[in-house]
């Protein structure tokens, strides 16, 4: 199992870097969104990974919250581009 | 039982992880924010919920677990409505490379 | 007090959620739930959703088991493009038109065209139920258009069949009798 998890940890970490790549290159707004999105979905991932390896569930509460508070800033985000334009 | 239980749990585990390189691959290989919206948003939602069945089968208390599928749930039940704000708003803003659509059935009627 | 009575399900669905984050089954934790689900349902406006649809069990069962399998073959399709060298997609926007004006048809329907990979719901017509549907790639193939509409027309179906209101469904039935007595 600790290999398996290793393996995980290091897919995620190139997983992640691949998101940040696109997230400074953008080059719009909605880019931007799409790899933010995806970033979080990728570390909410890590600390579920995290959580199995160590059995240790105390963090899992604020995975919740946070995966709901990501939806809420995409839709934010999303919204405020419909409005302004996606310069 | 506990050896296959954590031979699902593995084979979940990385299946997910895959699935979250594929996301990261195709934001990063894809042209416009729609076809990168194809690749990133639905393959990391989808591995997301393979690694959090796989965390849950892991986790000895059952509460632990019980969260882990609520993340799961909320996930399914937000990424498809985040996808469609997302592709509305790039659409509307004129993101995207709207002239490479093949057919556009939209256009004409907004 | 209608508020309670028009959103039943999304009281005890808030209770399951409030008690699997406290994380044990105890009767404060389940009335603790339960208060918290009735003040937020109660206080908090929601739009009616109309229910004219009937939920057939067996129904939903074959568009989950539809949906399930189609999810895996559209995660298998679109992981091929990515990894694939470099080609120019072919992305379209087509209308389909769906069946009926269910509020709730038309939502489940336009979740799970955005939730598979390779589609993804644009835009939204609600008085005429029209649904928008952006598409990764259509593939070389001239029909590609066609069978897609084609596609998602299937889970449109499977849709109506599952929550569908009577009328769509006779609809749709009248639809297959047609095309069985005419052979093409």
């Amino acid at each position: 199992m600790t290999v398996v998890v290793w393996i995980c940890l290091v897919g995620l970490t190139i997983a992640a870097g691949l998101c940040l790549v696109r997230l400074v290159r953008g080059p719009s707004v909605p880019d931007r969104i799409v790899a933010l999105d995806a970033l979080l979905l990728v570390v909410v991932a890590g600390i579920a990974v995290g959580a199995a390896a160590t059995g240790d569930g105390d963090f899992l509460a604020v995975l919740v919250a946070v995966s709901l508070l990501g939806f809420v800033g995409t839709v934010t985000v999303a919204r405020f581009v419909e409005r302004r334009g996606a310069a | 039982m506990s050896a296959v239980l954590d031979v699902i749990s593995a084979v979940l585990l990385l299946l997910g992880v895959g699935f979250a390189l594929l996301a990261g691959l195709g934001l990063l290989r894809f042209p416009d924010v729609f076809s990168r919206m194809h690749a990133a948003t639905k393959p990391a939602t989808l591995g997301l919920l393979c690694v959090v069945l796989g965390a849950a089968l892991q986790m000895e208390d059952g509460s632990d677990a019980v969260k882990l599928l609520l993340v799961g749930a909320f996930q399914f039940l937000t990424a498809p409505v985040a996808a469609h704000m997302i592709g509305r708003a790039a659409y509307r803003s004129g993101t995207g490379d709207l002239d490479a659509l093949v057919v556009d059935e939209l256009k004409d009627v907004s | 007090m209608n508020r309670l009575r028009a959103h039943p399900y999304l009281v005890l669905w808030l209770t399951a959620v409030w008690v699997g984050l406290w994380g044990t089954v105890t009767p404060a934790n389940v009335l603790g739930g339960l208060a918290v689900a009735v003040v937020l349902v109660g206080s908090l406006p929601l739009n009616e959703v109309e229910s004219q649809g009937i939920v057939r069990p067996l129904g939903v069962l074959r568009f989950v088991a539809f949906f399930a399998k189609d999810l895996v073959r559209a995660s298998l399709q679109v992981a091929v493009l990515v990894v694939r060298p470099r080609r120019r997609l072919r992305q379209a926007v087509i209308a389909v038109d769906v069946r009926g004006e269910s509020d709730r048809l038309l939502t489940l329907l336009a979740n799970a065209i955005s939730l598979t990979p390779g589609t993804l719901t644009l835009e939204v017509d609600r008085p005429r139920s029209i649904l928008y549907v952006h598409a990764l790639d259509v593939g070389d193939d001239p029909n590609g258009v066609e069978r897609l509409r084609a596609d998602i027309l299937r889970v449109e179906r499977l849709a109506v069949l599952a929550i569908g209101s009577a009328r769509a469904r006779d609809e749709l039935a009248a639809q297959l009798h047609e095309q069985t007595e005419v052979p093409q």
